[in-house]
């Protein structure tokens, strides 16, 4: 057995006691298995890897074993885990390219681990690192073995650090979110990547991921973490078609599909490891809480029905996945008329080199590249690409952030001001802007209420008591209570910020609200609630969106129309179901294809059920 | 972003002070911090005698406390109150500290502002001057000024020490500015039709206030060094006025036989320096959010 | 290879180099009569004006720029008016004394202070770590010519084991350089104490230490090289600090280096002499910058083949 936990606990020691960060893990993975770790951040999914390699900062504290390929490296075995780190398993972060030495090339830190590990002598070292490369779809090995990794793309640093990790013929490989900062179709090839070398060395995976599309994709078996501990256990399809732990069915249902549907979303958060509530950490939340889940604490027991494990006093009905909700029926907006925004071979350049320093030349990059775009009255368009397609771009040019390099950007028949003009400020009372971050966008030594008044403040609109209570109405829209007026941005979560910038956007109630990736910094619990509560304004005040974003999954129920984005051109633009249903051009197809969805797991399945039989 | 430390219902203020009581090291400097400020605002009547009192009969007297005079730390060649001319000294010191570290901020701060608002030539302009500024010593340019306009006009010299430090206050302005407007909350007001002044007024200069403190609780031990360092080598404060530099300076030559008289000015310089420095260490750790969050 | 960075840092010299010329001409030149500033008011006018036109005085302001710059350029920036000889002939026979005291300063700097600051970083929050930063912080508060007078206090004075003024043998250079690098090295050791803390902190270490590097491999190969980047620029300014330092220790311990010139110059108001340091001084300082800079180049690859040296 790759790695065999049991009784896992690990804590923090503080004063006044010990912080509980994991407790009671026991998990399983066998050779040529993938098993995968799903919840939302805050878990303790990422605190299991770390401490299975005892790689936890010193005042941490670990109980229970863990015993990798048969030996037990917890405890007073110290030396045995770290003679296990590289040679019976290895560890694949998040951001590769951080995980690289950044002053150290490619090959130099390949050939190092390498000579470690398998102790060879340069030479031979040198050859392995060469196959190595080319095993894990480094395209010009021999060109990438002399750079550094700042120059690597970041699918590419992934390969390198999947390479490393296999210098020592690892028997486990535990893999930390690895795909979470890459582009779609990036991620599904270091998916497939991961898959393929389980095949080949039969080893066993532990994969974590915020993203149930992506471990429904690749993993054999699941593990469901909240708070801490592990609430549901089994396989795949078992999970994905029948789980009934209430938590894992709010996950599976706040999953945007590439069918559409009403998302859904779980209220509330994931306790701190401080205010962890006796009984089950998820009572709070939950919509099926008893009196006794505040009091006892539920045991993961195997389901009498099927092979799942759960814990949980009151287990629900299952609900198979995918066909939880009906492909939504969108109600179609019919183009009203002339054109709100309209951008007509719109192109924009980037000068790049030393900003722009008298004594250094720059070079021009063309991030939009004469682009036709046209959003009408009430309506919601989606703009969609990977990173670098200039779908971000686009918005600034919409904003008046940046000035057209080319063509022409039109706001309801006027070209679109540049931010700072006298006639910005008219401008800005009919078009906002909902960014990424709610944390990056908002002052973080302003009250939010304050926040939320200034665009009055800035417009002049009403007296002081009106403007308050405006506040009040606009928290209320956005279903965020009152007293949240007088917190500051740091004092709220993630989810509400997001809503207070909406809040804002919406004070002076604009035509059109750009979004731009506004859920992409939020965890896939509360992306639901911000989607809805958008749905809910656009019927209410019949305001139109420019939706933009990498992820197509969450705008199928909420968008009219798609465009496409690929290297600062527009590749398609059409009718939502038309895009998701007949898509015209290759990458559509591509990107398509890439969305790890809940739906479309096919080859992992037929492998865990020609591996049950 | 969890970092929901401060209590609700007290000020800032409060909050600090709070974690100042937990850490004996920085409360021990913020009280020599107050005395030392105690001591420069009441001088006058702090000191025990009239520090330009000539006593010829009293030249070099030890410490003492006999019937002739009372002497905390002794005489000097005049046969003046050392302890008088110590309390005076710590005065005009701070006096020339404190101006000094707030002409520089000012200076500073002003400067960069005005490199981050216009951008362009006029930031690449202030950036070379900010590069040589941080690369060549300040005394240096100090000195060069001095001995054209010669020694001994004070006002001068306070405001020569003023300009101590100013490329670091414009660097961190600049630099904090500019990463507020780029992609901030600044860009978000802007956008909701705010205007350059309500920018800068209302949203930056808060959020980069908390940097500016920091930075010049780190600038004052360093202009202290200057001018005491700029008065020990006679191009600074002149006697007959008394400066901690100047005090030691004089000590020095009678080393031999009353060596308290260049220690005791000198044992307050170090006193005041590293009470500064060690205050400035805990206020960066409580105000700056960036090691905060990594803390 | 990215030129692009050492030609625009070679410029920057240059244009820097202009600007401290430039800088030190309007103070001399600008801001008053350096004839009359430095003659008592009762001098003879005839006397006044034979000086003002030795000194070029009464030609145009762009016409004494230019000469200036020629003057400059030849090496002659005048003569000192104490006793008639060049200046930069009196400040280059003092600058090998200047040298002997900072270089060896320096390298105590560096070889106490870095690892000083590894060794505290090592063992954060235990005892070495604590100790250390609380020599270091006091070491960097103490002002060096309270120091200096302190040594020469405990060593000439009361043990009678040091002398006090340069003789020019060995035992005379141990309390300067003391005095000259004591804050060098506390700032040093802080600074390499919290580079090398973050660096250990970043995702590499971890993922090095995951590969089964050892801890000691991982400091050596994969840590210091990290840590030792931003450590150059500090050790860039130390070279600033030491020259500004080495005025005071000179003057304390009667060290015939251009510090001690240099103050004498000022109190005099011998001009000539004083540009003549500070023009040196400043030549200095913007090789030292221009060297940290070719330092980048040579240790970070990814200034080395970045685009403009700066990172997108």
């Amino acid at each position: 057995m790759p790695l065999s936990v049991s009784g896992l606990g690990v804590t923090i020691e503080q004063e006044g006691g010990h912080l509980p960060i994991l407790q009671d893990i026991d998990l399983d993975v066998a050779a040529g298995r993938i098993v995968g770790l799903v919840g939302e951040s805050g878990s303790g999914k990422s605190v299991f890897c770390l401490a299975s390699m005892g790689l936890l900062p010193e005042r941490w504290r670990t109980d229970g074993t863990v015993a990798i390929n048969g030996k037990t490296v917890t405890g007073r075995a110290r030396r045995t885990i770290e003679e296990a780190r590289g040679r019976e398993a290895a560890m694949i972060f998040q951001d590769a390219g951080a995980s690289l030495n950044p002053i150290a090339t490619i090959g130099g830190q390949l050939v190092d681990t390498i000579r470690r590990l398998r102790d060879v002598r340069t030479g031979e070292a040198t050859e392995i690192a060469m196959e190595l490369l080319e095993h894990v779809g480094i395209p010009e090995p021999q060109r990438r073995f002399r750079e550094y990794p700042f120059q690597l793309s970041g699918g590419q640093n992934q390969r390198v650090l999947i390479a490393l990790a296999l210098a020592g013929r690892p028997r486990l490989l535990f893999a930390d979110e690895p795909t979470t900062a890459l582009d779609v179709t990036v991620q599904a090839q270091i998916l497939d990547l991961i898959g393929r070398l389980r095949d080949e060395t039969d080893m066993g995976v532990v994969f974590v991921s915020h993203d149930l599309g992506v471990i429904a994709n690749i993993c054999d078996e699941i593990a469901v973490m909240y708070a801490g501990r592990i609430v549901e256990y089994g396989p795949t399809e078992a999970i994905l078609r029948s789980a009934v732990h209430p938590y894992t069915q709010g996950l599976i249902k706040s999953m945007p599909t590439k069918r559409g549907g009403r998302l859904h979303s779980i209220g509330g958060r994931v306790p701190l490891p401080a205010e962890r509530p006796a009984g089950c950490a998820f009572a709070p939340r939950c919509p099926r809480r008893l009196d006794k889940c505040s009091e006892d604490l539920p045991a993961l027991l195997r389901d009498d029905a099927g092979p799942t494990l759960r814990a949980c006093h009151n287990p629900a009905e299952p609900v198979p996945a995918a066909v939880a909700e009906p492909v939504a029926a969108r109600e179609a907006v019919p183009r009203a008329g002339d054109a709100l925004m309209q951008l007509t071979g719109a192109s924009c350049d980037y000068r790049i080199g030393a900003h722009g320093s008298f004594l250094s030349g720059h070079t021009l990059f063309r991030a939009v590249d004469q682009i036709d775009l046209d959003l009408g009255e009430g309506e919601a368009v989606a703009l969609i690409g990977e990173s670098g397609s200039g779908k971000s771009t686009v918005a600034k040019l919409a904003l008046g952030v940046e000035a057209p390099s080319d063509g022409t950007v039109l706001f309801d028949g006027e070209p679109v001001p540049p931010v700072g003009s006298a006639a910005h400020r008219a401008f800005a009372r009919s078009v906002q802007l909902v960014p990424q971050s709610p944390f990056l966008a908002t002052d973080p030594r302003m009250r939010i209420g304050d926040q939320i008044r200034e665009p009055l403040d800035i417009h002049g609109e009403g007296r002081a008591g009106e403007r308050r209570d405006r506040v009040r109405a606009l928290l209320d829209t956005v279903g965020l209570p009152d007293e949240l007026a007088r917190r500051f941005p740091h004092e709220v979560s993630g989810g509400q910020l997001q809503r207070v910038v909406i809040a804002r956007a919406l004070a002076l109630e604009p035509r059109l609200l750009i979004c731009d990736e506004p859920t992409s910094a939020l965890d896939v619990s509360v992306q639901g609630q911000i989607i809805e509560l958008l749905k809910t304004l656009r019927g209410q005040r019949g305001l139109s969106l420019l939706f933009i974003t990498h992820d197509l999954r969450i705008i199928r129920s909420l968008c009219d129309r798609v465009a496409v984005m690929h290297a600062g051109q527009i590749v398609e633009y059409a009718d939502t179901d038309d895009v998701f249903e007949r898509p015209h051009h290759a990458y559509t197809r591509d990107l398509l294809a890439a969305v790890p969805d809940l739906a479309t797991r096919a080859a992992p399945a037929a492998r865990s059920a020609e591996l049950a039989s | 972003m969890s970092d929901a430390t401060a209590p609700a219902g007290r000020g800032p203020l409060a909050t600090l002070l709070a974690s100042a009581a937990k850490s004996p090291l920085v409360l021990l400097a913020l009280i020599w911090l107050l005395f030392i400020l105690i001591v420069a605002i009441f001088a006058p009547w702090v000191a025990p005698m009239d520090y330009q009192e000539i006593d010829l009969l009293a030249r070099l007297a030890p410490p003492s406390w006999s019937a002739r005079g009372f002497h905390l730390l002794g005489t000097d060649h005049l046969g003046r109150d050392l302890a008088s001319r110590l309390v005076m000294a710590v005065q005009l010191s701070m006096l020339v500290a404190i101006f000094g570290t707030v002409i520089g901020a000012i200076i500073g701060v002003t400067i960069g502002f005005v490199a981050a608002r216009f951008r362009g030539w006029v930031d690449d302009l202030v950036m070379v001057f900010v590069d040589f500024q941080a690369s060549m010593p300040f005394v240096i340019i100090a000195l060069a000024v001095l001995a054209v306009t010669g020694t001994g006009n004070m006002l001068l010299f306070i405001l020569l020490i003023g300009f101590q430090g100013w490329e670091k206050y414009a660097r961190i302005t600049r630099g904090m500015t500019l990463s507020a407007v780029n992609h901030g909350y600044a860009l978000s007001v802007r956008l909701l039709g705010g205007g350059t002044l309500r920018v800068y007024l209302r949203h930056i200069l808060p959020n980069i206030f908390a940097g500016l403190i920091v930075q010049m609780s780190i600038n004052f031990p360093e202009t202290v060094i200057l001018e005491t360092s700029m008065s020990f080598l006679g191009v600074g404060i002149q006697p007959p006025n008394a400066s901690l530099g100047n005090l030691l300076s004089y000590g020095r030559d009678y080393l031999l036989n009353a060596w308290w008289i260049a220690v005791a000015p000198g044992v307050v310089i170090f006193l005041t320096t590293l009470s500064m420095s060690i205050v400035g260490d805990w206020l960066r750790d409580e105000l700056d959010p960036v090691t905060r969050r990594s803390a | 290879m990215n030129t692009g960075y050492l030609i625009q840092k070679v410029l920057r010299a240059l244009v820097t180099l202009a600007l401290v010329v430039t800088f030190i001409f309007i103070v001399l030149r600008v801001t008053g009569d350096p004839v009359s500033a430095m003659l008592p008011d009762d001098t003879d006018p005839a006397i006044i004006e034979q000086m003002r036109e030795d000194w070029g005085l009464n030609q145009p302001l762009w016409k004494q720029y230019v000469d200036y710059w020629a003057g400059i350029a030849r090496g002659d920036l005048g003569t000192s008016f104490l006793d008639g000889r060049p200046a930069t002939a009196k400040i280059l026979e003092r600058i090998p004394k200047t040298l002997q005291l900072t270089i060896t300063s320096f390298a105590f700097m560096l070889l106490v202070g870095a690892p000083a600051g590894i060794i505290a970083a090592l063992s954060r929050n235990r005892w070495p770590d604590r100790t250390i930063m609380t020599i270091s912080v006091s070491g960097f508060s103490l002002p060096n010519f309270f120091l200096g007078i302190l040594l020469i206090l405990v060593f000439s004075v009361w043990l009678r084991l040091l002398p006090s003024a340069s003789s020019g043998d060995l035992k005379s250079m141990i309390m300067p350089v003391f005095t000259l690098g004591t804050a060098g090295a506390g700032v040093i050791a802080r600074f390499v104490r919290s580079s090398l803390l973050e660096v250990l902190g970043k995702q590499y270490v971890r993922a090095a230490i995951a590969r089964g590097m050892p801890l000691h491999q991982v400091v050596l190969r994969v840590a210091l090289p990290n840590a030792a980047i931003p450590t150059i620029t500090i050790v860039g300014f130390m070279i600033g600090t030491l020259i500004a330092g080495s005025i005071v220790t000179e003057t304390i311990f009667s060290w015939p280096g251009v510090g001690r010139l240099l103050i004498t110059s000022v109190t005099a108001r011998d001009l000539a002499v004083v540009q003549a340091g500070v023009m040196m001084i400043a030549a200095t300082m913007i090789v030292a910058n221009l060297l940290v800079d070719l330092a980048y180049f040579v240790i970070d690859p990814r200034i080395r083949f970045g685009s403009s040296g700066e990172r997108q």
